[in-house]
């Protein structure tokens, strides 16, 4: 694993075991901006436990609302505070 | 009963009286079961007509909008629609059949993963594996649609599911909706700190978008912008919100806005931003947007703030509550008085003499609709050059009646639009304004006006161009134009023509009002082709990624210079 240049924001989260549910998660994720340094995962009947560690240049309290809007996101909470970064300054089309 | 049953008894049971769609092997059994049902279905001659039409029946009603199709190519003709709603956050209802479990992930004859292929479009998707998980399903896919932040969801059901019989006693339904962003308890102070804000404000000013028809709140906005007398920028979605001939509305914001708004923003020193977003066509370069301001969000979604610029303060929850808290008079005359002149200075106006026998440019013949048009009329409109026409000269009583494709863009949405507002508004006049370019992208839909009868009235503004691209060319590309002549287009009128719809055309300005006038009045769908000055050009228009202040209002002497060049080569 390459070594982050931007902080990392760990998350910990129960997600839904339905059809997509994961995919949904890692999608976001890159949408809006962040890589998966690590993630560790282990199912429990209906929802799998996850441990989810991201970085990127953009406000991570951004991503945890991002996520939170999901439903197969049953819960989920930053470990470590996420950094305060300014809105970056977005490229227009 | 089976799977298919099930649907059509929960769709009845959320009153769902109207949906849109396009039959297919994977989807038969639900057709089947249409065929003993109270729903109306209409057969739209393409999927993504089918889903733009139940994105037009919910933004005219705010209602929930359904389609459905079948799979594979069925499902994937969707996906520009339900891309669509997604964008403009309009409550939707998504059906699509999917080849029987056992063939799923055997690259079976129509199948695709449309599950995993849809995933950024939707609020939530649901692959169907279980009749018995339908009822359950279902009511909980109505009700995430329509609550908090709308938008679609996609339910994709396999064949077999659809066939298979549920059991006598169904699982008991729970209900996971999407809160509306906050307790009312937790903005009690937010609330206080916002009121002495907008109190202490010598140059507030609103900035609202699509989320105040979202939240039901227009009237509730109102009233605030009344008792408080605020200026009030509008987005392409927030057109509407202040009503129409508001004296302190000064019309759309952004990279096509008017000077007036654009300059409000720039001089205000409270921005309060009611539904909308800082998307980038709004705010130019976020940085240089409302520099001298702070800055007051309402919003119901969380995830929108902060997302481009930092608010001072936040309101999340029922915008009807928050804007009734926010009420107050404020002494702001001279901040009012300063808006309004420069609204009459630098607002959006037609100046078009009427009687003129010269060629049409498409503002003066917007702006002759706008004098013309009943009050209560509904207007579409495509994307383009055309779009921004409407949305800068008419003047729109309420934002469900100006349907507009906002954050995706999509062209070829007005005509199906209109046909799914007709369906949610039978007594209303329905009016899709088009281009050239778009018209085409779902003309076949004429097909299904004429077959239902819908009396809508068909509007091409022709300048044989893709007329946005075009003037992007010529200002930012130097008049290197590239594929964007539609010199030979069809004659549209004897398109219009041969699927049974009369037509007119017209070239000159004096023609104007007597064919809107001729247009209204004709009992059933008629086409009005509009032959307009070609190298038109909408302004303002504020260079992608350019602050808002650097708006150009006319094309700067370099591409004139350009152009002559080209000419005389």
């Amino acid at each position: 694993m390459t070594s982050p240049r931007h902080p990392q924001t760990i998350f910990e989260c129960q997600i839904s075991s339905q059809p997509g549910a994961l995919e949904r998660v890692m999608r976001v994720v890159r949408v809006r901006g962040f890589q998966v340094e690590d993630l560790r995962l282990q199912r429990l009947a209906d929802v799998y436990e996850a441990q989810l560690i991201v970085s990127g240049s953009r406000p991570p309290e951004t991503l945890l609302r991002q996520l939170q809007k999901l439903l197969d996101v049953k819960t989920l909470k930053a470990l470590n505070q996420p950094t305060q970064a300014a809105p970056p300054e977005l490229a227009c089309a | 009963m089976n799977g298919a049953q099930c649907i059509i008894e929960k769709l009845t049971k959320h009153s769902v009286d109207t949906i849109f769609g396009y039959p297919g092997g994977c989807i038969m059994p639900l057709y089947d079961a249409l065929l003993d049902a109270d729903v109306k279905h209409v057969l739209c001659r393409h999927e993504q007509a089918a889903a733009l039409a139940a994105d037009g029946y919910a933004r005219a009603s705010g209602r929930l909008g359904v389609c459905l199709a079948t799979s594979g190519p069925g499902a994937t003709n969707l996906i520009t629609g339900v891309a669509n709603a997604f964008m403009d956050s309009i409550p939707m209802l998504v059906i699509t059949g999917q080849v029987p479990r056992a063939l799923i992930g055997t690259d079976a004859f129509q199948e695709s993963d449309i599950l995993g292929m849809t995933l950024g479009v939707v609020k939530h998707s649901y692959l169907v594996e279980d009749a018995n998980d339908l009822p359950r399903i279902m009511d909980e896919a109505v009700a995430l649609a329509m609550s908090g932040r709308p938008g679609p969801v996609w339910l994709d059901i396999p064949k077999d599911v659809l066939l298979e019989e549920l059991d006598s006693t169904p699982a008991p339904a729970s209900l996971a909706t999407e809160s509306s962003g906050g307790d009312l308890t937790d903005w009690d102070n937010p609330l206080g700190q916002a009121r002495k804000m907008i109190k202490a404000a010598k140059r507030p000013l609103i900035y609202s978008g699509g989320g105040v028809m979202l939240a039901k709140a227009v009237t509730s906005y109102r009233h605030f912008a009344d008792a408080t007398g605020i200026p009030q920028v509008v987005t392409l979605k927030g057109v509407g919100n202040p009503g129409k001939r508001h004296p302190l509305n000064l019309g759309m914001l952004g990279m096509h806005g008017s000077r007036a708004a654009n300059e409000a923003v720039e001089q205000c020193d409270l921005l309060i931003v009611i539904g909308a977003r800082f998307d980038d066509r709004a705010t130019g370069k976020p940085s240089a947007f409302a520099p001298n301001a702070r800055i007051i969000h309402i919003d119901c979604d969380h995830s929108e703030i902060g997302k481009i610029k930092r608010a001072d303060c936040v309101l999340l929850g029922d915008m009807r509550e928050i804007l009734r808290g926010l009420r107050q008079p404020l002494e702001i005359a001279e901040w009012r008085e300063q808006c309004m002149a420069s609204k009459s200075r630098n607002g959006f106006a037609s100046t078009s003499n009427e009687d003129d026998p010269a060629p049409i440019q498409g503002p003066d013949f917007i702006a002759t609709m706008d004098k013309v048009t009943p009050p209560e009329a509904i207007i579409s409109c495509d994307v383009g050059q055309h779009q921004m026409w409407v949305a800068q000269y008419f003047d729109f009583n309420h934002p469900r009646q100006h349907l507009s494709s906002g954050g995706l863009g999509t062209m070829g949405y007005g005509l199906p639009a209109a046909m799914g507002a007709q369906f949610a508004k039978p007594g209303a006049p329905v009016i899709n304004v088009s281009g050239d370019g778009s018209f085409m992208m779902n003309m076949q839909e004429l097909a299904t006006i004429q077959r239902y009868g819908l009396p809508i009235k068909l509007i091409i503004l022709d300048n044989q161009r893709l007329g946005m691209v075009r003037q992007q060319q010529e200002l930012f590309y130097a008049g290197r134009y590239s594929e964007v002549d539609l010199s030979d287009n069809p004659d549209f009128s004897a398109i219009a023509k041969a699927f049974g719809i009369p037509a007119m055309t017209i070239s000159k300005r004096c023609q104007m009002r007597r064919s809107i006038e001729t247009l209204l009045a004709y009992p059933g769908p008629m086409l009005l082709h509009v032959h307009i000055e070609e190298e038109t050009n909408v302004w303002p228009i504020v260079k992608p990624g350019e602050a808002n202040a650097n708006m150009l209002e006319n094309a700067p002497a370099t591409t004139i210079a350009n152009q002559q060049k080209g000419r005389a080569a």
